[in-house]
């Protein structure tokens, strides 16, 4: 073989095989850049179908409370309205039970108005009628008749700044913190502040017992706590539960940064 | 002198960014940086050797030298592979590779004697080397989120895997030039093994550089909330 023979042959062969190589790495990149893809789509077909299970989960959790509503005002309602008929009837008949009845005809009114109320706070067409803070202050007033803790409500009076199905799932999330300082705070008072200017934001706190946020919510019985979260990231909402055991509770709902930025 | 500067230009480079990073390397990247310091000792125990030789004008032979160096730079690419595989399971594939490579060196060395350099020893550490690091880079190219030209891994592979790639012709050629056409190993042997050498070691100062930017860089603050 001559000299040049050897220089082509081994020049050819070094070339050949680095092209090669470029090659070998040029198929991964494209590879690991199709594997990504994938992945950012599976990602995104996961999100969807979460966040679809979620939507379906609320409406029908918004249908049923609908039936109950309606249920409450139709069969329960109707059933007070008669009592209070019979009641009018008899003291028409005999004018000496007016007074023996007033006490009854007090606690009936009572009842009927708590009806009413909770009627109307799981009517999702009478919520999203009227706007969200009458819709607090709805609730507020009924929790005032229970006289379950003294409840204090201050609202900056601006519109509101969310769409009509995030100020459903902001009332439905305020209407499970009152739930929540229901059953589990041991509140004496609580106090709840609805601010839509610059940003919507809404607070709510207590005076209980408090608790551990991790604790509860890796607990199976954090679900009102999980639906709450759940119900935020839908109305593109950030949720934040800040509480120590013996220090009360506070929630705060506001508006995602991003989009407030 | 100028020649032997212009050999080992990026060599010195890669010795000096990794000595300046040493402290924040990770064990792979150190037993990296352990085989630059022995190639930076190898050449200048190589270049000590000839001039003395050549000082009491008896033969130039440092191939024995190279030997050596062969066999401690099979372990040490070859360790830094396995400290990557290790973690995936594919730690076996080091060691049976490893196997074929002491095979073919310690055929050589029987063959040929060890004053005779073991070229088809570095031709089957060569092959060896691209495989395990190609599969290093496809391990890493399909990772989410990789983002090639920041990561000190693939310059390391692309480094290594050209050199090693890029000699296996003129090396399976060796003795054939050696023998017949002496001049033309001797150049070839500069244009090839110093031109693909200086490319590798400017690869394996990038990712040191690369991995010392990403250590020292702070890590941003994290917020909890539910």
């Amino acid at each position: 073989m001559s000299s040049s023979d050897i220089i082509l042959t081994i020049s050819f062969t070094t070339l050949l095989i680095l092209l090669l190589i470029a090659g070998v790495t040029i198929s991964f990149f494209i590879a690991g850049r199709q594997a990504t893809k994938q992945q950012m789509e599976l990602t995104n077909a996961k999100l969807s179908y979460e966040k679809e299970l979620r939507k379906v989960e609320t409406e029908v959790s918004e249908h049923l409370m609908q039936q109950f509503a309606h249920e409450l005002h139709d069969n329960i309602g109707h059933a007070l309205t008669c009592i209070r008929l019979e009641l009018e009837n008899k003291k028409l008949d005999d004018p000496t039970l007016v007074t023996l009845l007033a006490p009854i005809e007090t606690h009936l009114e009572d009842a009927s108005q708590q009806l009413r109320l909770l009627s109307r706070s799981f009517n999702t067409e009478y919520v999203t009628h009227i706007n969200l803070i009458e819709a607090i202050q709805l609730e507020v007033e009924r929790q005032r008749h229970l006289k379950k803790f003294a409840i204090q409500f201050e609202h900056d009076h601006n519109n509101p700044v969310l769409d009509k199905n995030q100020e459903l799932m902001v009332f439905r999330i305020f209407q499970e913190i009152i739930q929540n300082a229901i059953r589990h705070s041991k509140a004496k008072n609580l106090v709840v502040t609805l601010s839509n200017a610059p940003t919507f934001a809404l607070e709510v706190s207590d005076d209980g017992i408090g608790f551990s946020v991790d604790e509860t919510l890796n607990s199976p019985r954090a679900s009102g706590l999980k639906n709450m979260k759940k119900r935020a990231t839908m109305a593109d909402l950030h949720c934040e539960i800040i509480s120590t055991p013996g220090s009360g509770c506070q929630y705060k709902l506001k508006k995602n940064v991003a989009a407030v930025v | 002198m100028l020649q032997a500067i212009l050999e080992s230009a990026f060599l010195l480079v890669a010795f000096g960014v990794g000595l300046y990073s040493y402290k924040t390397l990770n064990l792979l990247y150190k037993v990296i940086f352990y085989q630059v310091v022995i190639a930076v000792m190898v050449y200048v125990a190589s270049y000590a050797i000839t001039t003395y030789q050549r000082s009491l004008k008896i033969p130039e032979n440092n191939q024995w030298l190279f030997n050596v160096y062969v066999l401690l730079e099979a372990v040490l690419l070859m360790t830094a592979a396995w400290i990557f595989f290790r973690e995936r399971k594919l730690a076996w594939l080091i060691a049976v590779g490893f196997l074929i490579f002491l095979l073919a060196f310690l055929y050589q060395v029987y063959d040929s004697g060890f004053f005779q350099f073991v070229n088809y020893a570095l031709v089957t550490e060569g092959i060896l080397i691209v495989v395990f690091y190609l599969i290093i880079l496809y391990i890493r190219f399909t990772s989410p989120g990789y983002i090639w030209y920041r990561s000190p891994e693939f310059w390391l592979c692309i480094g290594v895997t050209i050199y090693f790639a890029g000699i296996v012709p003129f090396y399976s050629m060796l003795k054939y030039l050696y023998t017949h056409h002496q001049k033309l190993s001797g150049i070839l042997f500069h244009l090839i093994n110093d031109v693909l050498g200086n490319v590798r070691y400017l690869c394996i100062a990038l990712s040191f550089f690369l991995f010392f930017k990403q250590a020292s860089a702070p890590t941003p603050a994290q917020h909890e909330l539910v």
